[in-house]
């Protein structure tokens, strides 16, 4: 899929990368963390229950210990056994009395503390309340344990305490047999009584988040403690009583308003109560929102962050490749300037731009170079077309002077010297590259002459120029090569005299030249092989070929001129040469220019 | 080109932040919507008073187990009700979701409570009706169910020379009358054994006095009714005054302490208890369900228990006839 995306910059997919990856790793991260949290707020909450159950268990046991040692102390009293069983009743009555104060001064959480004989004596309290006679503690199912446990201690489940009259209070009760010390059996009962607002109290102290709760249920299942004990008792409401009995802990359950609740069981040894905490799910479910909320948002700011970062480490990045762009791109359009970037350092873009301004600066030199070089090899090229002016041509000439001399035709001979003088002086003399068309046309004219005074008769020509052009400028050497063509190729193999016409003239723009002979004519075949032997050096007649001529007309003046040569066998051969029509004001430009 | 880029960021910064905006205030919202408010207005709030201690607690049981919050505007002494129709003033001002009321009077109370409904704010009724409908719900003992729950037990005591009087409390207020008429329709074909019917107006000494003419001038009434706990209460004492224990039956309703003795000692027979504090909580419970939208139904009971001297400290009675 990824393939497929091709983004338009370097920029544009190193955001989209670096965003998909801090998106991965953030998600990766958060879903490990949510996890993790989960589990955690799951255990510390079961943790927290379990704690604060035992608490609880802690300290009904600890007031269990309490009234147990109580009732060690009174069960083994000598003045009691005397009160309830002795002759003497009412001489302990004062100690008795004395002794239970006592007790109920110092601990504010027992209620009452009272014995009965089997044999209707009875002390509770101060001894100066009355037991409520329709109290029916036969019928009461804490009075019927504690009569069918003998001497041992009972703890009641949470019960009203009729015991006294005009009196009704939630207690739980502990209860032991008292021996008679004379018969050895049980015939009395000790009774002690802990304020059930104390259970209340602890309970209620405790805070299993908002809602959660703490219960207590005794070995029957029946309640001791609960916040809802009447909604429960009246059937409204539905709790586990008997279901925690066994269950070790962490019971999960769904209430009648369907809603979850954990609950957590600790089961007392000492008194046989199991104490309960129930925690709703829908709390931690509400922290374990939050949690997720805060996470998600801490990671869409990372994300946005990173994004943010993303983009201006992307620019920071980018940005020399852009500028080393601009310039590659300057460089291809041939301007070779060094590109100059802020990369900062020592990296890989700094490194590629150095290396890419070296190469600009070396392509430069080249290019430079290159240039020099041609313009120096067109020079030599000139100087090797004026060398070339082929010497047999110079010991044909000599050798015609010398034969002049001989016959004493002083006049002929001196005409031709001369005629060779001035036209050595304009083949050798005049370096410049441009020479206006009279000037040429000179050159080619006192070669023409040369030649006919050697052939004599085979050789007659006629240049018609145009005045208005032969002011106009040409390259050097086009001419007479052409004329030198003309006579070798077509006139020398023909029998009789033979004509060259040399015509100019301006058409429009251009300047026209044309050198015509009626020579034998050219194939193509030897048309060819003469524009093919541009500079032929070593061949007896002169190396200018046609393809140098050319190609030099088309270097300087461009692709649109040039010459054209027509030819046709016995009738003779026709080049025309097209160039600019320039006046010598714009020789300086075409000079440099070449 | 690369101003569009920066705008492709730009819309997804702004979209990531505002899905960041988003959820918090989403959150937020979720937070306080969950959290109802609740006003309840009982007849009385007096720490001797079991029945609307039971109330109020049951209501803030409920209101904890709800998560609403509650607040409570109740008079010092019961039948103040020009301070609760103050109360209810009060209540609309703290623009609560839900005014749960236990109205003191029956007709008089209609013009302030119709201020709650003016200010759009639900209300249900607790314990005691209107004569108006105006609530959305009524949590209540069923009157003539407990009535009837009376007339049936009262057959139990039936002989052939029985003769009834019924200590009734207000006359004319919607729960008198009620139970009345449910007792004798639990009486059944002993109806016309019912032989006189008196008004104790929910007090005591009243209801002792009248107690002590009427046994005085009718001696062969042998089975008295108290239709509330003051009857009731006042009945036993003139009853156990006049040391006619075993010789007239009585059954009352509601309890306190004195008439727990009472019925340990035999003097009255049976009581026909209410559940406050499960009312307190069905009531909140209720406002809370109205206040989230919920349907629920216009009226709701209470159900009575009928405690005789035998099942007094059963686990279920002793939570009910002595809830602290």
């Amino acid at each position: 899929m990824l393939r497929k995306i091709r983004f338009k910059s370097i920029r544009t997919s190193m955001i989209i990368y670096f965003s998909c990856l801090v998106l991965l790793i953030v998600t990766a991260f958060m879903f490990f963390s949510i996890k993790y949290t989960k589990e955690n707020l799951m255990e510390n909450s079961e943790e927290n229950s379990r704690r604060l159950i035992e608490q609880v268990n802690l300290s009904i046991e600890n007031y269990v210990d309490h009234m147990e040692n109580i009732s060690h102390v009174v069960v083994s009293n000598r003045d009691m056994r005397e009160y309830l069983f002795g002759d003497d009743e009412t001489g302990v009555w004062p100690h008795l009395k004395e002794e239970f104060q006592t007790i109920l001064q110092v601990r504010k959480d027992i209620y009452n503390i009272a014995i009965l004989g089997n044999n209707g004596r009875y002390f509770i309290n101060g001894g100066n309340r009355a037991m409520n006679t329709r109290a029916q503690l036969e019928k009461k199912e804490w009075y019927r344990e504690a009569k069918e446990a003998g001497s041992e201690i009972v703890i009641s489940s949470s019960h009203v305490q009729n015991l006294v009259k005009g009196d009704y209070k939630w207690v739980v009760t502990l209860s032991r047999g008292i021996q008679n010390p004379k018969t050895q059996q049980v015939e009395g009962l000790f009774i002690l009584d802990l304020n059930y607002d104390v259970i209340n109290d602890l309970c209620e102290s405790i805070h299993l988040g908002n809602k959660g709760y703490v219960y207590i249920v005794d070995q029957k299942g029946e309640i001791v403690y609960h916040p809802q004990q009447q909604l429960i008792l009246s059937g409204v409401k539905n709790e586990l009583l008997k279901e925690v009995l066994n269950q070790k802990t962490g019971i999960s359950y769904k209430d009648e308003n369907g809603e979850n609740k954990i609950y957590t069981t600790f089961r007392s040894g000492k008194t046989g109560w199991t104490i309960v905490g129930v925690v709703y799910t829908s709390e931690l479910v509400k922290r374990e929102q939050d949690m997720r909320a805060m996470y998600i948002g801490m990671a869409l700011a990372l994300i946005v962050l990173a994004g943010v970062i993303a983009i201006f480490l992307s620019d920071s990045i980018t940005k020399p490749i852009k500028q080393l762009q601009a310039g590659m791109k300057k460089v291809q359009e041939g301007r070779f300037q060094p590109v100059y970037i802020d990369a900062g350092g020592d990296n890989e873009i700094a490194s590629l731009n150095r290396s890419f301004n070296r190469m600009t600066e070396h392509i430069d030199e080249l290019m430079k170079r290159n240039m020099a070089e041609q313009v120096e090899k067109r020079k030599s090229e000139l100087k090797a077309l004026q060398s070339q002016i082929n010497p047999h041509f110079l010991y044909n000439t000599l050798d015609s002077i010398i034969w002049m001399i001989e016959t004493d035709d002083a006049q002929q001979a001196i005409k031709m010297t001369s005629i060779l003088a001035r036209f050595f002086r304009q083949a050798i003399g005049n370096s410049d590259v441009f020479v206006t068309i009279s000037q040429e046309l000179e050159y080619t004219k006192n070669y023409l002459l040369i030649q006919q005074m050697r052939y004599r008769d085979k050789v007659t020509f006629d240049i018609q120029v145009n005045p208005d052009i032969l002011e106009c400028h040409i390259i050097k050497l086009i001419m007479q090569p052409l004329v030198e063509n003309a006579l070798y190729h077509g006139l020398k193999y023909k029998e009789g005299c033979g004509h060259i016409w040399i015509t100019g003239y301006r058409l429009e723009n251009k300047v026209i030249l044309k050198v015509m002979d009626d020579g034998i004519g050219m194939d193509t075949e030897t048309l060819q092989k003469l524009f093919r032997n541009k500079n032929k050096t070593g061949g007896k007649h002169n190396g200018v070929g046609l393809g140098n001529i050319q190609n030099r007309l088309k270097l300087y003046y461009g692709e649109e001129y040039g010459i054209q040569v027509d030819s046709e066998r016995e009738i003779g051969t026709a080049i025309t040469i097209e160039i600019p029509f320039l006046l010598p004001e714009r020789k300086e430009d075409t000079d440099e220019k070449a | 080109m690369k101003k569009h880029k920066n705008g492709i960021v730009l819309v997804l910064l702004l979209l990531a932040a505002s899905c960041f905006v988003f959820s918090l205030i989403r959150l937020g919202e979720f937070r306080e919507n969950k959290k109802v408010k609740i006003v309840f207005i009982p007849k009385v709030m007096d720490e001797t008073n079991d029945f609307w201690m039971s109330m109020i607690s049951g209501a803030k049981s409920a209101a904890r187990e709800y998560q609403a919050d509650i607040v409570i505007l109740a008079p010092q002494i019961e039948n103040d009700y020009v301070r609760q129709e103050k109360y209810i003033d009060e209540a609309i001002k703290l623009n609560p979701d839900v005014i749960a009321l236990s109205p003191i009077r029956y007709s008089e109370m209609t013009d302030s409570v119709w201020k709650i409904k003016e200010a759009g704010i639900k209300l249900v009724l607790l314990d005691s009706m209107l004569d108006e409908d105006l609530a959305e719900c009524c949590v209540s003992t069923d009157n003539i169910e407990a009535g009837t729950q009376m007339g049936n037990k009262m057959l139990d005591y039936m002989k052939d020379d029985t003769k009834i009087a019924i200590m009734s409390f207000v006359k004319a207020s919607s729960t008198a009358i009620e139970r009345e008429q449910g007792v004798r329709t639990g009486l059944g074909e002993y109806e016309n054994r019912i032989d006189t019917v008196l008004y104790s107006n929910s007090d005591y000494e009243q209801a002792y006095e009248q107690t002590k003419q009427l046994l005085k001038e009718k001696p062969e009434i042998n089975l008295i009714a108290g239709l509330n706990l003051y009857s009731t209460v006042g009945v036993a004492r003139a009853v156990r005054e006049m040391d006619l224990k075993h010789k007239i039956y009585i059954v009352g309703f509601d309890n306190d302490v004195e008439g727990i003795q009472y019925l340990e000692e035999g003097i009255i027979d049976t009581l026909i208890v209410q559940k406050p504090f499960n009312m307190g909580y069905l009531g909140i419970q209720k406002a809370v369900e109205i206040a989230k939208g919920k349907k629920v139904e216009k009226i709701i009971y209470s159900e009575t228990e009928i405690i005789t001297v035998d099942n007094i400290y059963t686990d279920e009675n002793q939570k009910l006839l002595f809830p602290f």
